[in-house]
């Protein structure tokens, strides 16, 4: 067990406290974590309640370990649309919301573009739109300089860096990102994001994302 | 010679006190009346028709300091026809906002008034200062792309069945045309970036503003010139009474998902009126009670939640208990909450679940004196509501006892003009048919 306190207290009291928990030495119980991803075929289809969407279509991409630059850029994908606001597709008239998650299992990462439609019902000239967006993004992701994005996210993690001093539940929550959640951008990355170029992006495009096989799951609407 | 010189003297100190006097007047006839209210919390009612409370913490001045600006108008006030226009607007200046050099910016939209939140380094707050100056007396806001931006990522939001419950419920509650039901038929369709224009133009001007800040203000802050009339007075209409039949009403609308959605509600005391303390007790009281009820003990729900004006996310006076449940167990449910809400009516609330409610409530207020960025946020809806008791805790516990006695009335007063609506499975109508509020 870990426990993070951040705020004021007593140390002193505090471990005191601790030392009536009980604790024990197990064995490691936990097997080898499965590759869901892997283990799945390509094309999923299923069927299930949604809450007031059409479908939602899911591309997963399996990025293995990420160390250095390639895991900051990762962490700092999801965010680019975020930061763009809401894009929009005039020629077919329909939102290009992806929402772009990493999340980690074990030592491997995944890169997750999700996407809900309220509007149109799932077809394949729907699944052909999808798939032609994943390569407007990818030469999106290649050519588009994105000095003023990754200036604003220093500006933004330079931003947290000075609320968690003051605030205990942000230093708490920061501290749990670092030791747990290693998919999660923390003010720790700052220095390495301010290193970051527009190529670097590129690089991990070309890298993990530009041809590689994709694991593809549509969710209709029950 | 000395009695010649201390007359000089004496007429030269007089004319001195005199002119002094004279060049003092103009201001002292100006001068802007300063409330204090509390030894911490100090009330300015500038001219222009500013509010601005100050929390002054003393020499302890921590390095992050809080700010919070009330909009005076909220979604209830759209213009009819362009419902989500004061959101939209309220978006836009937000996206501005987050450009100046405060660390965090929150902004939160309710039916009577709009709320923005920052945190701010104490060395940068006279440049974040000018910085919201020079945002609120623009003359437009130049933001054509994102408008359409935020237009469209609004209409493609999806109707969730929880929606559909939720804005049945307010329907019902106000009238299907009540403006606090507005929130849930945005017109994005009719609105643009000239609209939002010409309501940032009218809304956003100092008389129409409240500030709380826990750093005094700059004194030029909302004064300097702009190219429109910051001093006319924001003309906003009137938020209409309800207009609904009083009595106990239940609505179900089918929809397609695999369980029901319910809202249980009643019309509230608002903030300026008897009984808001003694609605506060009683969602308090619930929130615990239906959980352990309904949840615990039967297994019915596994969300069952209760709200009001100060814990929800809309102003409107409303009791409001929701949760959902699988089909078959909808009216059951329902039937536990109105069980409950009869029992309070007939007995009030134990006074033994009085005493612990009241006993959290202090170490909470404790605890919220203690968070500089909580003391601003209630200084900022004292400065709207003008009700002591939100800032003073000693009256808000006289006021809170003193209104114990009122939950019985103010439980009778809702049962009677009790609203239900459920959203769920076609099957859901057969289990509704045993609700009822006739003792069985």
């Amino acid at each position: 067990m870990t426990l993070i306190v951040t705020g004021a207290f007593n140390p002193d009291e505090l471990f005191n406290l601790l030392k009536g928990v009980q604790s024990y030495a197990a064995e490691n119980i936990f097997t080898p974590a499965q590759r869901l991803i892997r283990d799945l075929p390509n094309n999923v289809t299923i069927e299930d309640y949604l809450n007031g969407e059409t479908y939602q279509i899911l591309f997963g991409f399996e990025l293995n370990e990420l160390t250095g630059k390639d895991l900051l850029v990762a962490k700092a994908l999801p965010l680019i649309f975020y930061y763009e606001f809401y894009r929009y597709d005039h020629l077919t008239n329909r939102p290009l919301d992806y929402n772009i998650s990493l999340f980690n299992l074990t030592d491997r990462f995944y890169l997750v573009f999700t996407y809900r439609d309220c509007q149109n019902q799932y077809s394949l000239d729907l699944n052909t739109w999808h798939q032609q967006n994943l390569v407007r993004f990818y030469k999106y992701l290649e050519t588009k300089n994105f000095d003023s994005f990754l200036e604003r996210l220093s500006l933004q993690l330079s931003k947290d860096s000075k609320i968690i001093i003051s605030d205990p539940p942000a230093l708490n929550n920061y501290y749990t990102n670092i030791l747990f959640e290693p998919s999660k951008l923390t003010v720790k990355d700052l220095k390495t994001i301010r290193s970051l170029k527009s190529k670097d992006i590129s690089n991990l495009v070309k890298k993990y994302l530009q041809g590689k096989p994709y694991q593809k799951v549509v969710i209709k609407a029950h | 010679m000395k009695r010649i010189k201390s007359y000089y003297r004496h007429c030269f100190k007089t004319t001195i006190l005199i002119i002094l006097i004279l060049v003092q007047l103009p201001f002292l006839a100006q001068a802007e009346p300063i409330i204090v209210v509390e030894n911490k919390i100090s009330t300015e009612q500038r001219n222009d028709g500013l509010t601005i409370v100050i929390s002054d913490q003393g020499s302890k001045r921590q390095e992050i300091q809080y700010f919070t600006l009330i909009l005076k108008t909220g979604f209830a006030h759209d213009p009819v026809g362009k419902s989500g226009l004061t959101n939209l607007t309220n978006e836009i200046i937000k996206y501005l906002f987050s450009y100046t050099n405060a660390l965090y910016v929150d902004y939160q939209s309710y039916a009577d008034y709009s709320a923005f939140h920052f945190a701010v380094a104490l060395s940068d707050f006279n440049q974040f200062c000018n910085q919201l100056d020079q945002i609120i007396r623009l003359d437009a806001l130049l933001h054509y792309d994102l408008c359409n931006e935020l237009i469209r990522y609004h209409l493609n939001q999806p109707k969730t069945p929880g929606l559909k419950a939720f804005s049945q419920l307010y329907s019902l509650v106000y009238g299907p045309n009540h403006p606090y039901t507005s929130i849930f038929y945005p017109n994005y369709e009719q609105l643009d970036i000239n609209e939002v224009n010409k309501w940032f133009r009218q809304i956003y001007k100092p008389n129409n503003l409240i500030i709380a800040s826990s750093v005094k203000l700059p004194q030029e802050f909302l004064r300097r010139p702009a190219g429109r009339d910051l001093t006319e007075a924001v003309s906003l209409s009137d938020i209409s009474p309800t207009a609904v039949d009083a009595g106990f009403e239940l609505k179900w609308t089918p929809v397609h998902d695999n369980m029901a959605t319910v809202y249980l509600g009643f019309e509230t005391a608002k903030f300026s009126e008897e009984g808001v303390l003694a609605t506060n007790l009683l969602q308090k009281y619930l929130d615990q009670r239906l959980w352990k009820l309904i949840r615990e003990d039967n297994g019915l729900s596994y969300d069952p939640e209760v709200y009001y004006q100060f814990t929800g996310s809309s102003s409107a006076p409303m009791l409001l208990v929701a949760f959902h449940s699988l089909t078959e167990n909808t009216g059951a449910a329902i039937n536990l909450v109105l069980g409950e809400f009869k029992k309070i009516a007939a007995e009030g609330i134990p006074e033994a679940e009085v005493q612990k409610i009241m006993e959290r409530e202090r170490k909470q207020r404790k605890l919220m004196g203690k968070d500089l960025r909580s003391t601003i946020k209630t200084a900022a809806l004292y400065g709207l509501t003008g009700q002591k008791w939100l800032i003073d805790h000693e009256d808000y516990f006289t006021r809170l006892t003193n209104e114990t006695k009122m939950v019985p009335q103010v439980i009778t007063t809702g049962l009677a003009r009790l609203k239900i609506s459920v959203a769920g499975p076609e099957a859901t109508g057969q289990y509704l048919e045993d609700v009822t509020l006739e003792t069985k």
